[in-house]
């Protein structure tokens, strides 16, 4: 089944583009917004796998809007879209409660898989940021990780979602819960993802595989 | 520093036009199968979203004389 998409974007080329793009790549946009009221109101409507949101749209702020949209409803999946590779952006991204993070220097076949991770419930950070993670990897506190929650951290950037890891490794769905709390609890994360993001940062997991370099 | 941001500000807005002249070039240059028209339309997406940039760079050499 295809990935039903919501798309909002206030670059007009861009968005259309995008829509254009990635309905090629078999997606189902469902709409495209250029608004942050045009595309909450969207997302409320349609329902998406999963919503693209641009992190500036025009004088709004695409992460203010991600919150509002998973304060309504903690269930939506949002992929976060951006051409800044600022680290506190990052940061205050995830804190919102997205599960992805892409830049737009990402070909529009990438984009497309990490949307598509999302919406089975996994997260996604754009490997090209592993760079400003590790960047404060020397001047902060380093918690220590059990091998089991690396392991289940750096599946979980790889785009899997937390059942598959649990296959993967043999474990119960429950016990991976287990160990994702353990490891946000230990590194002080709010959110599952922030939590991946902070362990790329600390090198406790590196980026996804067929990402690097 | 407003030169920096000024900078940081070109250096994003940049990257909007860039993605559309990445995705459809790559569009262009891997799928043979493509029609006339659709060819057509995406040289051309390619070619508005290379005008934006020039008028970007333009824009942001003429800032400090102002």
């Amino acid at each position: 089944m295809s990935l039903r998409l919501v798309l909002i974007e206030d670059h007009p080329a861009l968005r259309e583009g995008l829509e254009l793009l990635l309905d090629r790549a078999g997606c189902d946009v469902l709409g495209a917004a250029g608004t942050a009221g045009e595309g909450e109101a969207l997302v409320d409507a349609l329902d998406p796998d999963v919503s693209l949101v641009d992190i500036r749209l025009g004088e709004e702020d695409g992460i203010e809007l991600s919150r509002r949209l998973l304060g309504a409803d903690p269930g939506r999946r949002i992929m976060l879209y951006t051409g800044s590779a600022d680290e506190d952006l990052l940061f205050s991204g995830l804190d919102s409660g997205a599960r992805g993070y892409a830049l737009k220097d990402g070909s529009p076949r990438e984009l497309v898989e990490a949307l598509g991770a999302v919406a089975r419930g996994g997260t996604y950070v754009d490997p090209r940021l592993a760079p400003a993670l590790l960047s404060r990897r020397s001047t902060e506190r380093q918690p220590s990780l059990s091998g089991r929650e690396r392991e289940v951290l750096d599946l979980l950037a790889q785009g899997l979602t937390g059942e598959q890891v649990a296959a993967r490794l043999v474990l119960s769905a429950e016990t991976i819960k287990t160990h994702v709390r353990n490891a946000m609890s230990k590194l002080e994360a709010h959110t599952r993802v922030h939590a991946i993001a902070i362990a790329l940062r600390e090198g406790f997991i590196s980026p996804p595989v067929g990402d690097r370099g | 520093m407003a030169e920096l941001d000024g900078i940081a500000r070109l250096r994003h807005d940049l990257r909007s036009p860039l993605t559309v002249v990445a995705g459809f070039a790559e569009l262009l240059a891997s799928d043979r199968a493509l029609s006339e028209d659709d060819r057509r339309d995406y040289a051309q997406r390619v070619l508005n979203a290379a005008g934006e940039i020039r008028t970007l760079i333009d824009g942001a050499r003429l800032e400090p004389e102002r």
